[in-house]
């Protein structure tokens, strides 16, 4: 083993050096790495700073891979190592590195004007967080039959920790499930109006949905804490007086048979029965 | 320094890395091997997949937790956040032990997701010294710490790398994983004496052995986990138990991951060879 030309470099001088070079992808590795009998400092180094990028463009394939079939292996590798650059992990599990990436694309050319490219990330970090979100038992019908009429009211609801709610201008969905399918993918494209989507884990299964613009009002009203009276003033924009209350206890069917209700409460702090 | 008595060195067996696609078969099939090494970080997730069967698995056999981002040789200052993840999983599934690299893994807040080497310097010995012992206070327990593969060499560096681990395992008063693939790919990788390497770490700290495949990549071999074991690697396997005497084994699989029944056959060649030093004895 050789001893110390370099052994006035710190342990702390040395890590700082080393990662600059391998985060910049340097080809000329720091002083310090040296030559060897039959491989060069240069061939040493490049082991760590190729498998950096590829050990991240990995992680990101494995969260974004309807992006990657979309972008195609070089669109997407391009757009990999420039999130890599810009966003090095600050995470200690690899699993998070790519939360960061829907924003990136959004804020960084050429991918700024992609809205689509942009949507479809962000459609498949929502299902990434959905994953392995926090369990929740689901509240269950009788749950909320035992509730006495004149309580409804008053009633709040608390979801799910996995629902993830979405905005799309465009298609998507459909091309995530393509994807999914192995089937052809259809263009990315925009769509007419904008669309709400549901995000959510069932048991172990990973679900996704779209929602009238009366639902996601009725929602939006109960996951700001407004109770079921307040919600139906909500839909009252879209519907007559009469139709309101039929058509919210409709939703909060919905919701229990998707499992997105997690807890009851009344007005007064009572849990539901 | 030492109070650890290799008599009592727990024997869990042989066992293997616990990978998703794998799941399904073990609960379904209960397959015939002693333990799970489960990867840290892969479950310090709120809820979901990853932990359902984690449970489920390890209601049927014993478990030990693999980290890789303790950074024990980095210089920012530790990571109790994490540790208090890890402490928890820990209080979760009660692992026969938790181990993590002799290695750092960034600066600066980054995390470069690779087991960067340390030099092998007194400064880094008493720099990963003292990390250890917090780490040991904070978790109430002994931790294991594992020989990385390394592909540099570096100047400034004052001793060979069996005496670093040595001197950290010795004076930090932790345990050792000696992955004996690694010591094949780093004795390749920097000309030594796999050999030699295991004659001079201390008997009594090594309380687990990894075995793995690695990649031939021009001069240097890569430990990429993502092919079979191979001979020389078996046969070092055969000296480090004649040397360190029945060891839980485990073999990891990280890449290209086969069906089960192909772990299982080569856990079985494992077996077979501790099994067959011990008849001999």
């Amino acid at each position: 083993m050789k001893t110390a030309p370099h052994s006035s470099i710190s342990l702390g001088d040395m890590q700082q050096e080393f990662q600059r070079a391998l985060l910049d992808q340097q080809r000329q590795p720091p002083a310090f790495i040296v030559d060897t009998s039959g491989v060069s400092s240069r061939e040493r180094f490049a082991v760590y700073s190729e498998a950096y990028s590829l050990r991240l463009i990995e992680a990101l394939s494995a969260d974004y891979p309807v992006s990657r079939d979309y972008l195609g292996d070089h669109g997407f590798d391009g757009m990999a190592r420039a999130y890599i650059h810009a966003r090095p992990s600050g995470q200690f599990s690899i699993r998070w590195f790519g939360r960061h990436l829907p924003s990136f694309l959004a804020e960084t050319q050429p991918y700024d004007r992609q809205t689509e490219v942009q949507e479809l990330a962000a459609f498949e970090w929502a299902l990434s967080e959905a994953f392995d979100a926090p369990d929740s038992i689901p509240v269950g019908y009788q749950q909320l039959a035992g509730i006495a009429p004149e309580h409804w009211p008053e009633l709040r609801l608390q979801f799910h920790p996995s629902m993830r709610r979405i905005d799309l201008r465009c298609n998507a969905a459909q091309v995530w499930q393509a994807s999914n399918q192995q089937e052809p993918l259809p263009a990315l494209s925009a769509t007419i109006d904008r669309q709400s989507w549901i995000i959510w884990r069932q048991d172990l299964k990973l679900l996704f949905r779209s929602l009238s613009i009366q639902e996601a009002a009725a929602l939006d009203a109960f996951k700001q804490g407004q109770c079921f009276a307040e919600a139906c003033e909500s839909l009252c924009a879209w519907l007559e007086e009469e139709q309101v209350a039929v058509s919210a206890a409709g939703f909060l069917q919905a919701w229990l048979r998707d499992g997105w209700i997690a807890g009851v409460k009344l007005t007064d702090g009572r849990t539901g029965p | 320094m030492s109070d650890v008595d290799v008599e009592e060195r727990p024997n869990l067996g042989f066992g293997l890395g616990l990978r998703t696609a794998h799941y399904e078969t073990i609960l379904a099939e209960k397959p015939p091997v002693d333990w799970f090494e489960v990867i840290t970080e892969n479950y310090l997730v709120p809820g979901g997949k990853p932990l359902y069967y984690l449970d489920r698995i390890r209601a049927d056999y014993p478990m030990v937790m693999h980290g890789v981002s303790l950074s024990i040789g980095g210089t920012d200052t530790l990571n109790f956040d994490y540790l208090r993840q890890v402490k928890a999983l820990a209080e979760r599934i009660e692992p026969a032990w938790i181990s993590d690299h002799l290695c750092w893994t960034g600066v600066n807040g980054i995390n470069l997701h690779d087991l960067m080497p340390l030099p092998y310097t007194e400064e880094a010995v008493r720099h990963v010294v003292d990390r250890v012992s917090r780490v040991q206070d904070f978790l109430a327990r002994r931790i294991l710490l594992e020989n990385v593969s390394s592909y540099v060499t570096y100047a400034h560096s004052e001793m060979a790398e069996w005496q670093f681990l040595s001197a950290v395992a010795e004076q930090a008063d932790c345990l050792i994983l000696l992955d004996i693939n690694n010591i094949h790919v780093s004795a390749h990788n920097h000309g030594f004496e796999a050999n030699v390497y295991l004659d001079n770490v201390p008997v009594d700290r090594i309380r687990q052995f990894h075995l793995a495949g690695h990649l031939e990549q021009g001069n240097i071999i890569i430990d990429s986990h993502g092919d079979a074991i191979i001979d020389p690697v078996w046969y070092l396997y055969e000296c480090a138990l004649r040397r360190f005497g029945p060891v839980s084994t485990m073999i990891e699989r990280d890449d290209n991951i086969p069906p089960f029944p192909v772990l299982l056959a080569e856990l079985e060649q494992a077996r077979r060879i501790a099994g067959q030093l011990q008849q001999a004895a």
